[in-house]
């Protein structure tokens, strides 16, 4: 026995990870997949059916829900990540100055980020509550006529985005400042000893220095801003109507309110793509820079 | 590169199959220790001693009036019951996630034919409760299923199968607030156009939201079945085509919409009954059209601040009618049950004649027992409305497979209509995905 575990020793360190690998990976994806080539819809007498490539053509071809989605994903995921990006960069550069309370300071910028997302999204809601809102009370504080905020189709959305920059700026803050804090101070000396303005040692040299920390940070805002779900489902459920419905809550309601989940499984291998393209595409641009 | 989108595969695959891993494996045979159907002998209640059953409810009233007289059934019955109740969204969405997993652990639940049965049905999620129903070793020679009358039974009965049995009936009412109408010296009113100009009176002032109604999506469905009938107007034709994009259907949802929007709560689209209720307990809303359901907490002063300045009126009459409509709760058994017999029992016990009344007098929790009394303090104006209503009502959902996403189809338009937005081209684009929705899945 212990002769096998040391002649094979290395696949028996391996198995368990490959195990996971596969259980906890493999077979969902695989498992999806038949899915999305089938209508099932959760019978617990009857097999899915076979339907080839149907879901797919449903998707592409009839489905005006999907492209609404997709549409409000991406105009989601843009505003929110490139309002993040230049403010989480903002901000970084100015903790990296030294100041006094500079380590309170920084600790408190991450806690929008620890909280837990349906608390913090829960607040949210009874913040934009248009009768009952702090967020009324103050505009109104203030002398401005009150908004229906969330409850507002034309707005709802940017509510949304308002969120999710208040709990996910810190994010680019966080990796971009311990790119700075890695930065060496050489060139900056002698910028400074060639009479570079301030503006121009930003500009010219901290930031293209840091950028390829701060692509890693968009890219993994990235990824979780298309999938944004918490904040989305606490606090307007995709509506009022549709206006927040991004893609990953109309998957989510069509595999659990309308029971369709060989249809949803062909959505979310659809969502997967693109998300899996767009992480792609960006990380390419890093690259790209940085060989240049 | 390589680890941040094994881990994005990871996050985005996981959810689905995860859910259905079990249910792939998942035996399909229920059968408990023995076939409850098959009973012999004299009833008894203690048949089932020393059972667990497991009941999964939303939260409501019934399920509140029902937990607390759980203690008297397990000394009854020996049988110990474990209920649960979430937020009706997250225990529907619950629900749906364990019966497509063939989950051997829910044993009996909540549901709504109108808007469950015809798809849970085709889905095998509902046990027959006939068999048990007609076994005299099963049923309580004390049970009286007649009583419940025929329209109501018809309505728990699919392919001749009786899927449950009703715990609540419920039909749309007008609440209001004497005390306000008195105020601004108005009449109840009778039509929807004595309603708007009531609500455009005390709304002028703005102390009080004149009226509401619920404006969220798919909740706000079933509210606007009444005056989709009273302006003449129906759901679908005799083909289950929809039928609601007609010149009166589109007046009908302006009409909704623009109440809303003028005399409603800031918010409106946003709103089901939880937030409205809470409105209304709060003495911020003077009339108010939801479920008769609503009454037990508006009438319960420890947490309505209204309890004494609350009548109870059918709703307003449209030009082409005044047709009341209901919804209906119901409880069944799940056909992974392994405790079938028990649950029976527990269900037999909590739409009994004498718990029917009890929960209507105690609790102002209505049933559907026509032998059952109300209480001597329930209000007069609550009885009358509701009984008058339930008379002449018709269902607040269209009979269709699908109803979730029909609903969703069709709350997008009164959305639309309560922002002011172009009426008849979103009633018309929700009638278009109504026929879409329903010819794909029939």
């Amino acid at each position: 026995m212990n002769d096998v575990i040391d002649r094979h020793v290395k696949s028996v360190f391996a198995t368990p990870a490959v195990a996971f690998v596969v259980l906890m990976m493999i077979f969902p994806i695989a498992y999806t997949l038949y899915l999305s080539l089938h209508d099932w819809y959760g019978s617990t007498t009857s097999p899915p059916t076979f339907v080839g490539v149907d879901n797919y053509v449903r998707i592409f071809s009839n489905d005006p829900r999907f492209w609404d989605a997709l549409g409000r994903t991406l105009l989601f995921t843009g505003l929110a990540v490139s309002i993040q990006t230049v403010l989480g960069v903002a901000i970084a550069v100015l903790l990296h100055r030294q100041f006094a309370g500079r380590g309170l300071v920084r600790s408190l910028m991450l806690l929008p980020m620890i909280a837990t997302p349906v608390a913090v999204a829960l607040v949210w809601r009874l913040l934009f509550q248009p009768e009952l809102g702090l967020l009324n009370d103050m505009l109104m504080a203030v002398g401005l006529s009150p908004s229906a905020w969330v409850a507002d189709s034309s707005i709802a959305l940017f509510c949304l985005v308002l969120v999710d920059v208040w709990e996910w700026t810190s994010l680019i803050t966080l990796v971009t400042l311990s790119g700075l804090v890695a930065l060496p101070t050489e060139p900056m000396e002698a910028a400074v000893v060639d009479g570079a303005s301030a503006w121009q040692r930003f500009w010219l040299i901290t930031l293209p220095m840091v950028r390829p920390v701060i692509v890693i940070a968009v890219v993994f805002r990235l990824i979780e801003a298309l999938k944004t779900f918490d904040p989305i489902i606490v606090i307007t459920q995709g509506g009022p109507g549709f206006a927040t419905e991004t893609l990953n809550i109309y998957i989510y309601n069509t595999a659990f309110q309308y029971q369709q989940l060989g249809y949803a499984s062909a959505l979310l291998l659809v969502f997967f793509a693109i998300v899996f393209t767009l992480a792609a595409v960006t990380l390419s641009f890093r690259r790209g820079k940085a060989s240049s | 590169m390589t680890s941040t989108t094994t881990r994005t595969t990871r996050i985005l695959a996981i959810l689905l199959p995860a859910a259905l891993l079990t249910g792939a494996c998942g035996s399909n045979d229920g059968a408990g220790q023995e076939n409850p159907a098959e009973a012999t002998g004299e009833f008894d209640w203690q048949r089932y001693s020393g059972t667990e059953i497991r009941v999964s409810s939303l939260q409501f009233p019934w399920q509140e009036a029902i937990a607390e007289r759980l203690p008297e059934f397990e000394e009854l019955t020996g049988i110990t019951v474990a209920l649960d109740a979430l937020p009706e969204e997250q225990f529907r969405q619950r629900l749906q996630v364990e019966m497509t997993s063939g989950s051997e652990d829910i044993d009996v639940f909540a549901t709504s034919p109108q808007n469950d049965a015809a798809r849970f049905v085709q889905l095998g999620w509902y046990e027959d409760l006939n068999p048990m129903l007609s076994n005299e070793s099963l049923t309580s020679p004390d049970y009286d299923f007649a009583d419940f009358g025929e329209g109501l039974i018809e309505s728990q009965t699919y392919d001749g199968q009786l899927v449950s049995l009703p715990t609540v009936v419920e039909t749309q009412i007008f609440f209001y607030r004497p005390s306000v109408l008195e105020q601004y010296d108005l009449e109840v009113p009778g039509t929807i156009d004595e309603l708007e100009s009531a609500a455009a009176t005390i709304s002028e002032d703005g102390e009080v939201i004149g009226w509401a109604t619920r404006g969220k999506r798919a909740a706000a469905v079933t509210q606007i079945a009444s005056f989709l009938y009273n302006y003449g107007a129906e759901f679908i034709d005799e083909d289950g085509q929809a039928a609601f994009d007609t010149p009166e259907g589109v007046e009908a949802f302006q009409t909704y919409g623009d109440l809303l929007r003028e005399y409603g709560p800031a918010g409106s689209a946003n709103n089901s009954w939880e937030e409205l209720l809470a409105l209304f307990q709060q003495g911020q809303i003077a009339m108010w059209a939801d479920n008769s359901g609503q009454v037990a907490s508006v009438l319960d002063p420890e947490v309505s601040s209204v309890a004494d300045d609350v009548e109870f009126a059918p709703m307003p009459a449209g030009p082409a009618g005044d047709a009341q409509t209901f919804f209906g709760w119901s409880a069944a058994i799940s056909p992974e049950s392994q405790e079938k017999g028990a649950s029976w029992l527990f269900l037999q016990w909590a739409t009994s004649p004498e718990m029917v009344e009890e929960l209507q007098v105690e609790a102002d929790v209505v049933g559907g027992r026509e032998s059952a009394e109300f209480a001597d303090d329930t209000p007069e104006s609550f009885i009358d409305a509701f009984q008058s209503s339930l008379a002449r009502s018709r269902s607040q959902l269209p009979a269709v497979i699908p109803v979730p996403e029909v609903r969703d189809a069709i709350g997008q338009a009164i959305v639309v209509s309560i922002e002011g937005g172009d009426v008849e081209a979103a009633v018309s684009t929700a009638a278009e995905e109504f026929n879409r929705i329903v010819q794909a899945q029939q």
